[in-house]
């Protein structure tokens, strides 16, 4: 029987007591695993601690902070609440909706189909041009270069980095 | 507005299971085994929701409370016909205590957070919106499913375990569907933090297993994403259950063991595409486990669990012609969300194994990258430490959780090296810190009782309560 066996098993496990003859590799293995984990829930108490001292307990949302933090380059909430209002004058659908910029466009698509306007945009792809216009009442093109766009289509609103142009069937 | 409603809904999804685990016997107490508990009740609304969905009818909640209410009627007779009384176990030790206050502060932070939306953007497009679209259609319509419709960049082929979460927990809610969302990450993140104080055994004593609770409460990769609306500490739910269990198991070689293995496997296949790989992984474990246990037949019995649980959402699938990323890129080498927003694979795509030799150094980088943040340095030590000392133990039964975290890490290593539709460093740094956070509260675990099984002819439960004597 370990020393202190009894006592260390009443104070940690509290279930039944066991004879131990560990051979001082096996102790350094468990005092190896032991100490890396206290280390690593070190690390994570003082990250969190680190979190609180800059945000406060309740970290409050910055409007123009970026929402995704996986998506570098992303929309920020200024600018969808932008876009919807850009938009929101423009005829009632169908819309074709061409967006050339990876990291806002899937975001849009889905905020304008769905959840803003569900009964004026009909189809939501990228690239007008292997579609037919006339089909569409209405053509928003969300780009990040607006070379192209600009000298046919009048830009409606500057949205941060990029513009969104709007041409209306008459 | 009151996050109230959201807390009792939720919580109803863990008295469903408990109830039914107690009335099949597979408890002893109702407050036993809170995640056990939890990811069965889940798997039940799961199932009960996408058979609705199967028939395309108005998407109902009384289903569910009729099975709580049986549930309880069967609880209730066994309960009363047995006479038995349970009562809670107080942790012991003030130490003790001062951890498990520690990991609870730092789910109250969350909780406080997510009463406003927290969501990150993948968060809000492939797990709430769906939350949203089954909320405002009372059910899935076929345009948001169609694999190269508008809608194909929120994964139509994922599981939609959260979704479903999150929708039954807006029912009585007057909260936005992005603070529900928000707050469902964060109280099935606390159901992590229990499983992990609920692992404590002979193996691994109270001062451990509070220590891990709190480590795994303050584990900012797990943490930021349960609030952002992600899935994957539900598939690390999902794997330390399994490790949990299959550690547990391992002394009484029992049969039962492995049906609760199976339940967690399952609600992790009912979560998430990393879900249904930890399936094929624990597939994997069973085939080869009679090297390691001498197990007794039937072992394959346990899986019709997993199989029951996915079914629902393959059909759905299958008649949708939804198809998986995996097949849609190596199959017909074009990517799913790329073939919906106009885009191909390169003409030079190559070959499968010139691809993953092109991508096997992007790789190996994102995970360097990803061990130079300080909170997962430590993980890919105590992942050695711990896997040599289940190879240096006497005892081959040790090592069938270890198999199980080999297989699934097997099939993650071969997605990220396969599926060359997306830029690999892309691909690393937007998602690996996610798939791969969701491990390291199953390692850890299973590395402490790695290392505390590691004796000679003894028991190993006493070796690190000593050394934890001083936690």
């Amino acid at each position: 029987m370990a020393p202190n066996a009894d006592h260390a098993q009443e104070i940690c496990c509290g279930v039944e007591s066991h004879n131990a003859s560990a051979s001082p590799t096996h102790n350094r293995l468990v005092g190896a695993v032991l100490a890396l984990t206290l280390l690593w829930v070190a690390a994570n108490v003082m990250d969190t601690v680190y979190s609180v001292h800059a945000n406060g307990v309740v970290a409050r949302r910055d409007p123009e902070q970026y929402v995704g933090v996986s998506n570098p380059g992303a929309a920020t909430v200024v600018e969808l609440n932008a876009l919807r209002d850009s938009v929101r004058g423009v005829a009632r659908g169908p819309w074709l909706v061409s967006i050339d910029d990876d990291s806002i466009k899937t975001y849009v698509m889905i905020q304008l189909a769905y959840m803003w306007y569900p009964d004026r945009v009909d189809v939501v792809i990228g690239g007008v041009e292997f579609t037919d216009l006339r089909d569409y009442r209405a053509v928003i093109s969300v780009s990040a270069d607006p070379g192209l766009e600009e000298s046919i289509w009048r830009p409606a609103v500057r949205v941060g980095r990029r513009t969104v142009f709007i041409r209306q069937e008459p | 507005m009151s996050i109230l409603p959201v807390v009792l809904a939720f919580g109803s999804v863990w008295l469903g299971g408990a109830l039914l685990l107690s009335a099949c016997g597979l408890r002893k107490a109702l407050h036993d085994d809170i995640a056990l508990a939890f990811v069965t009740g889940a798997i039940v609304l799961y199932f009960l929701v996408v058979s609705q969905l199967i028939f395309e009818i108005r998407l109902r909640t009384w289903p569910y409370y009729a099975f709580v209410l049986t549930g309880g009627a069967l609880w209730l007779s066994r309960t009363m016909r047995a006479g038995e009384v349970h009562r809670w176990r107080r942790p012991r030790g003030r130490i003790v205590g001062c951890l498990l206050a520690a990991a609870g502060l730092c789910v109250g932070r969350l909780l406080l957070n997510a009463r406003e939306e927290s969501l990150d953007w993948d968060g809000w497009a492939i797990w709430a919106f769906k939350a949203k679209v089954l909320t405002m259609d009372h059910g899935l319509p076929l345009a948001v499913l169609r694999a190269r419709g508008p809608y194909a960049f929120p994964h139509a082929e994922y599981p939609i375990g959260l979704p479903i979460l999150t929708w039954w927990s807006a029912q009585a809610s007057n909260l936005s569907i992005g603070a529900v969302a928000s707050l469902v990450g964060v109280l099935s993140f606390s159901i992590l933090v229990l499983a992990m104080w609920n692992g404590r055994s002979h193996h691994v004593p109270d001062g451990v297993a509070a220590a891990m609770a709190l480590g795994i409460a303050a584990f900012p990769t797990l943490s930021a994403n349960a609030i952002g609306g992600y899935a994957d500490h539900l598939v690390a739910l999902a794997l330390l259950g399994a490790t949990i269990e299959l550690a547990r198991s391992h002394d009484g070689q029992s049969q039962p063991g492995l049906w609760r293995v199976a339940i967690f496997i399952a609600f992790g296949a009912t979560v998430k595409d990393e879900g249904l790989a930890l399936a094929v992984a624990f597939f994997v474990m069973t085939v080869f486990l009679p090297l390691l246990r001498p197990t007794a037949n039937g072992r394959f019995l346990p899986l019709t669990v997993v199989v029951l649980a996915i079914s629902p959402w393959m059909l759905i699938r299958l008649r949708n012609g939804i198809s998986s990323r995996l097949t849609d890129q190596l199959v017909h080498r074009e990517p799913l969300i790329g073939a919906a927003l106009g885009t191909r694979l390169p003409s030079d795509s190559g070959s499968v194994l010139g691809s993953v030799i092109d991508r096997l150094p992007g790789f190996l980088n994102g995970l360097y990258a990803l061990v130079h943040n300080v909170t997962f340095w430590p993980i890919p030590a105590i992942a050695v430490v711990g896997a040599y000392a289940a190879l240096r133990t006497s005892d081959r039964g040790l090592l069938a959780p270890w198999l199980l975290i080999a297989a699934y890490v097997s099939l993650l290593t071969a997605s990220y090296l396969l599926l060359g539709a997306e830029e690999i460093h892309w691909l690393m740094e937007t998602s690996a810190q996610r798939v791969f956070g969701a491990l390291v509260p199953a390692i850890v675990y299973l590395a402490l009782h790695s290392a505390s099984g590691l004796r000679v002819g003894t028991r190993g439960g006493l070796l690190l309560g000593e050394k934890a004597r001083g936690i």
